[in-house]
């Protein structure tokens, strides 16, 4: 599972061109530039937010994506609706809280990874105790 | 090369996935759409509902919060509390932003991306317990046997959507692996289900106990890890939500608490409720599903191993589970039942499936390379049997809909508009989308004016205006007061034309004739009266404007 993440960035980059097809297929007489537009906000607000805290599982890159949609949608949502009654427009607050959630799991995740991983003791790589509950 | 080699296997699968996502966004949003993602005005709107999310949405994006509900739906009033499941209005207003569409267009497209996705996690829930099922299950998603499965998206139940997507989710939750620290993802679909719609948080959690009851019985002890886990996403759920829980609490729950009582048809489409015979000829293979299903999970030996039951019995008992809260209409669920089980579609999909899976078992034709062209057939056909179920684009047009934004940009705010019969008050929320506060005429009088074929002086009205939580303010976080038992509110509750209102609309088309040309010769009477002008006219609708001397 070591190089996961990288190997799914590009599945991301990958299904953000599939649902680009898709919505082209399905909005046949739409203008190319729209569909584009919604792609990259459907990604922004429905897949970045949460797509790394899916990495707590072991799943293939489609699941991954389908949950992480979900994930997305209830974080984003949730964040939107305090951040607003704090006083933060929604227009700064979709912009700022993918950026916040994304860059938090990465950094949960790093920490974790530097806990967990296999200590050098002699030139031989020995595993933390708890290895099998790796987040990758 | 960092691409693994993905085996021929996974491809062919993922390509079903597309080809389903196509197919589900095609039927659903794409031909009614005219397969256009951007409208000059709302296309396939056909009820209420669908207008009124919708200028939630809107409302949320220009505020920039959901801390008061808009004036013009509420009477007038600036203080009412923003007490709707806020998520939808949030996902679609910052969809709008970033995409720069309009909020009549992100709302349902939101709603329907978001299902789709929902839709992908019972199949992979499925898939766990068997990759062959789950790939037949798939086509009887797109679930659009009848017209009642097709009213959650045609009729604006997005909100009940949103909820539905949650507990989708935990379904999948459920039924997948459970690794250290994914009581976090629980926490945070619960927490999706509070704020997208609380009745399936009640069926959400109602499943999270059955899955510990289930769990009990089969191992005949309660795994700690797993109840520490629960709990946890509960206590964490609890912090997230209390704040919006407590509202809907003062609120909905306050206005309309849960009583044990009998729905017999849906409020929401009395002439629309689905049973088990809405599947048309699909309800056959329901039941041998379901038969088949029950079998499985009593049986000692074979028919266990028929359908892997032993990895996943939990899947299952959710499916059975999900029925029976259909059927909770007669327990005092009411409505949240019946809505329940318009998705039937995608969740019992894998009972429907099952008849064919063990028929292909049973001629030992079991193979990937039988299922994936049988799947495929099956999403062809399916499409192409139901496509028209639903036909037509809604009930908006694009004149109607300039008068709209004409009153919002071009009058005061505090402006009264009384409604004339016309096209937008078959479906009087609408009449929010012009952003004032609508009062619409009574039909009673109304038609009594075009019986006698008279012009009266005066016609009473109403004023248009949502009521379900009694029109809440808060004092405090815990004491709350309703305008509906004011003096105010009742005062304004009815009105007439005596130069009370502001502006006169009046519809030109899309209605019976008869009351074209009443609409017409009362125009006419204001008009050489001098008392009111015409300010805006179109095809559609003509409005006049009150002369104040």
């Amino acid at each position: 599972m070591k190089n996961k993440l990288p190997t799914d960035l590009y599945y991301l980059a990958g299904s953000f061109i599939t649902l680009l097809v898709i919505l082209r297929i399905v909005f046949i007489n739409e203008d190319l530039f729209a569909i584009l537009k919604f792609s990259s906000s459907f990604f922004w607000i429905f897949v970045i937010p949460a797509f790394i805290m899916t990495y707590l599982y072991k799943i293939n890159f489609i699941e991954r994506f389908a949950i992480s949609v979900v994930l997305s949608a209830a974080l984003m949502g949730i964040g939107m609706y305090y951040l607003g009654l704090m006083g933060v427009h929604i227009k700064y607050s979709v912009m700022l809280l993918p950026i916040v959630y994304s860059s938090f799991s990465a950094l949960v995740m790093v920490l974790y990874r530097v806990k967990t991983a296999p200590k050098k003791v002699m030139g031989l790589s020995v595993p933390a105790p708890n290895q099998q509950r790796s987040l990758a | 090369m960092l691409l693994p080699k993905y085996s021929r296997r996974r491809i062919v699968e993922a390509a079903i996935i597309v080809l389903f996502v196509i197919i589900f966004l095609s039927v659903h949003v794409g031909r009614v759409w005219d397969y256009k993602i951007e409208h000059e005005y709302p296309y396939y709107f056909n009820a209420n509902d669908n207008f009124f999310h919708s200028e939630l949405s809107y409302y949320v994006k220009e505020k920039g919060n959901y801390d008061t509900s808009p004036y013009y739906v509420f009477g007038g009033y600036t203080d009412v509390e923003g007490y709707l499941p806020p998520l939808l209005y949030h996902l679609s207003a910052g969809v709008s932003l970033l995409a720069g569409m309009e909020t009549y267009d992100t709302t349902y497209m939101v709603t329907i991306m978001l299902t789709v996705f929902a839709a992908l996690l019972i199949f992979f829930s499925i898939r766990r317990v068997n990759e062959k099922l789950a790939l037949l299950s798939l086509p009887f998603m797109i679930g659009i046997f009848a017209m009642p499965f097709e009213i959650p998206y045609a009729w604006g139940l997005w909100i009940f959507l949103m909820g539905a997507v949650f507990f989708m989710s935990v379904v999948w939750y459920l039924t997948a692996e459970k690794p250290k620290y994914s009581f976090l993802i629980l926490a945070v679909l619960l927490s999706g289900a509070a704020f997208g719609h609380a009745s399936e948080l009640i069926f959400s959690i109602g499943l999270i106990a059955v899955y510990l009851v289930i769990i009990y019985f089969i191992t005949k002890k309660l795994d700690q890890q797993d109840v520490r886990m629960i709990i946890i996403s509960l206590i964490i759920f609890g912090v997230i939500s209390a704040y919006y829980l407590l509202i809907f609490y003062f609120t909905y729950m306050t206005i309309q608490p849960f009583t044990l009582s009998v729905m017999e048809a849906p409020v929401f489409a009395p002439n629309f409720p689905v049973n088990m015979d809405t599947f048309g000829y699909i309800q056959y293979l329901l039941i041998l599903g379901l038969l088949v299903a029950i079998i499985s999970l009593v049986s000692k030996d074979e028919m266990k191993s028929l359908i892997n039951v032993e990895k996943t019995p939990f899947l299952l008992i959710a499916i059975i589970y999900v029925i029976l809260i259909g059927f909770t209409n007669y327990i005092g669920f009411g409505v949240r039942a019946f809505q329940m089980r318009t998705i039937w579609p995608i969740l019992l999909a894998a009972l429907t499936a099952m008849p064919i899976y063990t028929g292909l078992l049973f001629v030992k034709m079991l193979r990937f390379r039988y299922v994936v062209p049988i799947s495929v057939v099956l999403l062809l056909v399916l499409a192409s049997t139901y496509y028209n179920v639903h036909a037509g684009t809604g009930m908006m047009d694009k004149e109607t809909w300039d008068a709209f934004k004409w009153i919002g940009n071009n009058t005061e705010k505090n402006s009264k508009i009384f409604w004339f019969y016309s096209l937008p008050m078959v479906q009087e929320f609408s009449l929010f989308s012009s952003k004032r506060i609508p009062f619409k005429v009574s039909i009673d009088d109304y038609v009594d004016g075009v019986n006698s074929h008279a012009i009266k002086n005066t016609y009473n009205g109403s004023i248009v205006v949502l009521t379900d939580a009694k029109i809440q303010f808060s004092r405090s976080i815990t004491n709350y007061g309703y305008h509906m038992d004011e003096d105010l509110f009742k005062k304004i509750e009815v009105q007439n034309t005596n130069s009370a209102m502001d502006y006169y609309v009046f519809g030109l088309a899309k209605i019976d004739d008869v009351a074209i040309n009443y609409n017409k010769l009362i125009v006419s009477k204001m008009l050489e009266s001098n008392s009111a002008s015409v300010v805006f006219s179109n095809s559609a609708i003509v409005i006049l404007k009150t002369n104040r001397s």
